[in-house]
């Protein structure tokens, strides 16, 4: 239970002159929780994106599952990313669909399930992320923490090998972002899968995290288990950690 | 420079929408098309017909001055339904189809709603954007010959019930000025608007950025740049079909 799904070696990325990531390296393991943190704008969303490949690093090799992500066309492409399960910020779901077409979403697509057996898979990915009974509801008639488990119950309903979390408790109240950690904890448990999450809630990467990677100026400034990076003395670290506006990470 | 290179950016996503085109999902495009037909029909045949209304009096009035007022079928079919026509009727496309389209895929952009399409592994091309170009595309020249039909039958209504013209004359001096070239050329123009509709419209959603302007920008550069390319186009076309080229 512990070879490296995902590999980044050296990887490099720069939008125009700015250089987001600059030769960064990590192996994620199988079925651990690892959390990437930083303060904003230091390449998260890039990083999430090039281990889906809806970006290409400029140097560097991102393997997936074996796979090198940049080197896929792009029908190679779409059958690896249905290895993945990804959570967006807002849930990123379609308005014009109830919750349970929202789910049943890539099952239609992917797989032509009979009827029940459509119905049963997106109650149990419902009932997953605790929301049972609410297929028929709209996404604008749900809370902020309804729409991201609605979105963590579409991501789940393909059996992912990987899910991906960006900022899963960003914009919600300490309760709700409390019991969005609870449920992610809970799903890796009793899934097994392997979670990669974005976030720069301390609070909720000391909760769910067994890997921390923390990003800084294009590079990687901690890597480690949970317990060693909180532990860093690293004044850029500490600064993050402790939550305070003096120190080598400027504000902008 | 920088214009260039987002001509070939844009020229490049509809060469991979072409290329898409056999794994388009039909269905969805038939559900765009007749949701497009519909949401703009009701814009196009009101301002075709208060442009035919206006055609017919301005009309009436210069012929008259002229003696010459029994032309006035004549007069409607060359400018009206060769050029006016059409044209409101492109206007009206532009504004209603393009902006709406340019605003659904910019939400979609900014909701992250194409991201998860691609991560889920369905291809946006194929299921989202490739069905509202093509719906664009045949729809444009059914809404056009729409309102053609109709800035043609309010001014025949202002011409005989109005203004006192005959309506034998009007109307035979009407079918006589148009061609099966006029047809031709209507239904090539329309087919080219729709398709530029369809694919600025989506190119500019699925380009937008992220930001609360960003899906108005979309919606606002969708319709000026229709305008203007789509000036160009017709004026190109016009040539074609009129100016002894062909
Ligand atoms: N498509 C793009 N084109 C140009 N620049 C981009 C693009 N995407 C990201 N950037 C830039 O790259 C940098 C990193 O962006 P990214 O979204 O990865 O940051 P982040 O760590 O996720 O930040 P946040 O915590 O605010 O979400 C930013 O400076 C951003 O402006
Ligand atoms: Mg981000």
């Amino acid at each position: 239970m512990s070879d490296p799904v995902i590999e980044l070696r050296d990887v490099t990325r720069r939008f125009g002159a700015l250089t987001v990531l600059d030769g960064v390296s990590m192996s994620l393991l199988r079925g651990e929780t690892t959390v990437i943190v930083g303060p904003s704008g230091t390449g998260k969303s890039t990083l999430i994106k090039l281990l889906v490949g809806l970006l290409k690093p400029d140097a560097g090799t991102v393997l997936v599952d074996g796979q090198d992500v940049g080197k896929l066309g792009r029908a190679e492409l779409m059958r690896l990313r249905r290895k993945f399960g990804m959570l967006f910020q807002d849930g990123a779901l379609f308005h014009g669909m109830t919750v349970a077409q929202n789910v049943a979403f890539p099952l239609r697509h992917h797989l032509a399930l009979k009827r029940e057996e459509e119905e049963r898979r997106v109650e149990v990915a419902l009932q997953q992320v605790g929301l049972p009974g609410l297929g028929r509801r709209r996404p604008d008639e749900l809370s902020g923490g309804q729409r991201k488990r609605v979105g963590l119950a579409r991501a789940l309903v393909m059996e992912p090998m990987i899910v991906l979390f960006d900022e899963p408790t960003s914009g919600l109240d300490p309760v709700t972002s409390a019991a969005i950690d609870e449920l992610i904890v809970d799903t890796r448990k009793r899934l097994g899968l392997t979670f990669v999450v974005i976030t720069h809630d301390v609070q909720s990467c000391v909760h769910i995290a067994d890997r921390v990677g923390m990003l800084w100026e294009g590079r990687l400034r901690a890597w480690g288990p949970l317990a060693e990076v909180t532990a860093s003395t690293d004044p850029v670290v500490r600064q993050f950690f402790d939550r305070r506006s003096d120190g080598p990470i400027k504000v902008v | 420079m920088d214009a260039l290179a987002s001509v070939g950016a844009f020229s490049r996503f509809c060469v991979r929408g072409v290329r898409v085109l056999p794994r388009m999902d039909r269905r969805e495009t038939l559900d765009v098309a007749a949701s497009m037909a519909f949401g703009t029909l009701l814009v196009t045949l009101a301002v075709t017909a208060f442009a035919g209304a206006m055609l017919t009096v301005q009309g009436f009035a210069s012929l008259k001055a002229f003696g010459t007022p029994e032309l006035l079928g004549m007069f409607i079919s060359l400018a009206g339904v060769r050029e006016v026509f059409p044209l409101i009727a492109a206007g009206c496309i532009g504004a209603k189809l393009g902006s709406a389209l340019a605003a659904e895929v910019a939400t979609l952009r900014t909701g992250q709603q194409l991201d998860a399409l691609e991560v889920m592994g369905i291809e946006p091309l194929e299921h989202l954007l490739m069905p509202r170009m093509t719906a664009a595309t045949l729809v444009t020249p059914l809404l056009a010959g729409l309102g053609v039909l109709c800035g043609l039958g309010a001014s025949g209504v202002i011409a005989t019930l109005q203004l006192g013209v005959d309506p034998g004359a009007f109307w035979a001096r009407a079918l006589d000025s148009i061609h099966p070239r006029d047809i031709a050329a209507g239904l090539t123009k329309a087919l080219a608007f729709g398709a530029l509709t369809g694919s600025l419209g989506c190119w500019h959603g699925y380009t937008a950025g992220s930001g609360p302007w960003a899906v108005g920008r979309a919606a606002n550069l969708t319709v000026v740049q229709l305008m203007v390319v789509g000036a160009l186009v017709n004026l190109l076309l016009s040539h074609l079909f009129y100016g002894g080229l062909l």
